[in-house]
């Protein structure tokens, strides 16, 4: 009896006020970039990202619009990214990150740039604010691979614009 | 930091994130019934269902296994509710079905509909090598349960504190009935909310 009395409240409070949060229960918030160097002397940058998070802080809109979703165009992708995915190799040179394809495949958008003229990770930093301004749980996971060693560095809001390292 | 340290660090962001409610209610469900001296049940209940989860999260990310996020999304309240109902129903383990035993084993089962919730988003990010990523986040999970229970032990001594102390007073009950009083609150609480969750998710 007490228990189908809270079942019902509980019913009741859900027909009858605002949702408490998000349909999804707990989404986790991340993106994930892969960085490596290639042997043409480049470095390369893969971005995977929900599409419906990116699209929507691309085109600088705070709600996620209704699917079906599109993929940014390369040069909106590329001015979004500007100031928040930021290279600095060996001497603190800024790399110039250049948006060579968008690619959106289920719920998930591919952005890949390319910094030439770089031969090595050794004393590269990198920023990555992806997102930071629309989640304050927003985890950006950075992934490198020098063909020797792979290592992963996470950012998160409380890092804000520091960079860090992505060589031993 | 190396792959299995990053993505345990993110199973334990999640996991202790206090946005993550449906997680915390679970376990504070799955805990309720529990004194500080039943820690080793305790332990296994919350281990088996990182095991449940692990497995569909490790399925689903495999694509060995695709489930209707919308149905995942309602199952999950639905678990809570039925942990708390469960609380609420059993008066005394000693002669319920198995004894305690059964608990582990539901635990697991929803362990196994709470994976698939993690994998709809974990599913993107894990394309390559997944075996370290996954290893990895399952055990921040873990850790970071054990974290959450820990910290529900603490609460749940100061809540029997102050029933007994409030109990004694009126001279009504005593003892172990401070326990079965306070996994009472805590199940009502819990499942007040989750019927709610429920509610607003229903597929149909």
């Amino acid at each position: 009896m007490v228990i189908a009395a809270v079942i019902a409240l509980g019913l009741m409070t859900a027909r009858c006020s605002e949702p408490i949060r998000d349909p999804a229960i707990h989404p986790l918030h991340t993106t994930l970039t892969e960085v490596s160097v290639d042997a043409a002397g480049a470095v390369d940058i893969r971005l995977r990202a929900f599409v419906d998070d990116f699209s929507a802080a691309v085109g600088g809109r705070r709600d996620t619009s209704p699917p079906p979703y599109t993929a940014p165009k390369d040069s909106a992708a590329e001015r979004y990214l500007s100031s928040r995915l930021m290279l600095t190799v060996q001497g603190g040179r800024a790399a110039t990150l250049r948006v060579t394809s968008v690619r959106h495949e289920g719920g998930v958008v591919w952005v890949t740039l390319r910094a030439a003229g770089v031969r090595s990770l050794a004393g590269a930093r990198l920023t990555n604010t992806v997102l930071f301004e629309r989640y304050d749980d927003q985890v950006n996971i950075v992934q490198t691979d020098d063909g020797a060693r792979r290592r992963t560095v996470l950012f998160t809001t409380r890092d804000g614009r520091a960079s860090k390292p992505l060589a031993g | 930091m190396s792959e299995l340290l990053a993505f345990a660090s993110l199973g334990f962001r999640h996991i202790t994130d206090p946005r993550g409610a449906d997680h915390i209610l679970f376990l504070l469900a799955l805990a309720a019934i529990y004194r500080f001296r039943d820690w080793r049940e305790c332990v296994w209940v919350i281990t088996a269902f990182t095991a449940g989860h692990s497995i569909t999260l490790a399925l689903a990310v495999t694509g060995s296994l695709a489930l209707p996020g919308a149905l995942i999304e309602f199952l999950i309240p639905v678990t809570i509710v039925v942990t708390a109902v469960e609380n609420l129903v059993v008066r005394d383990r000693t002669v319920a079905f198995w004894g305690r035993r059964y608990r582990p084993l539901f635990a697991g089962v929803f362990g196994l509909v709470h994976g698939a919730g993690f994998a709809n988003y974990l599913r993107s990010l894990f394309v390559d090598r997944i075996a370290a990523p996954l290893f990895g986040f399952n055990i921040g999970l873990e850790v970071g349960q054990l974290l959450v229970i820990t910290a529900a032990f603490v609460a749940f001594a100061v809540l029997d504190r102050l029933i007994g102390r409030a109990v004694s007073v009126t001279r009504v009950v005593a003892g172990d009935h401070a326990v079965r009083i306070r996994a009472l609150a805590v199940s009502t609480v819990v499942l007040t909310v989750a019927t709610r969750w429920a509610a607003e998710r229903l597929p149909w």
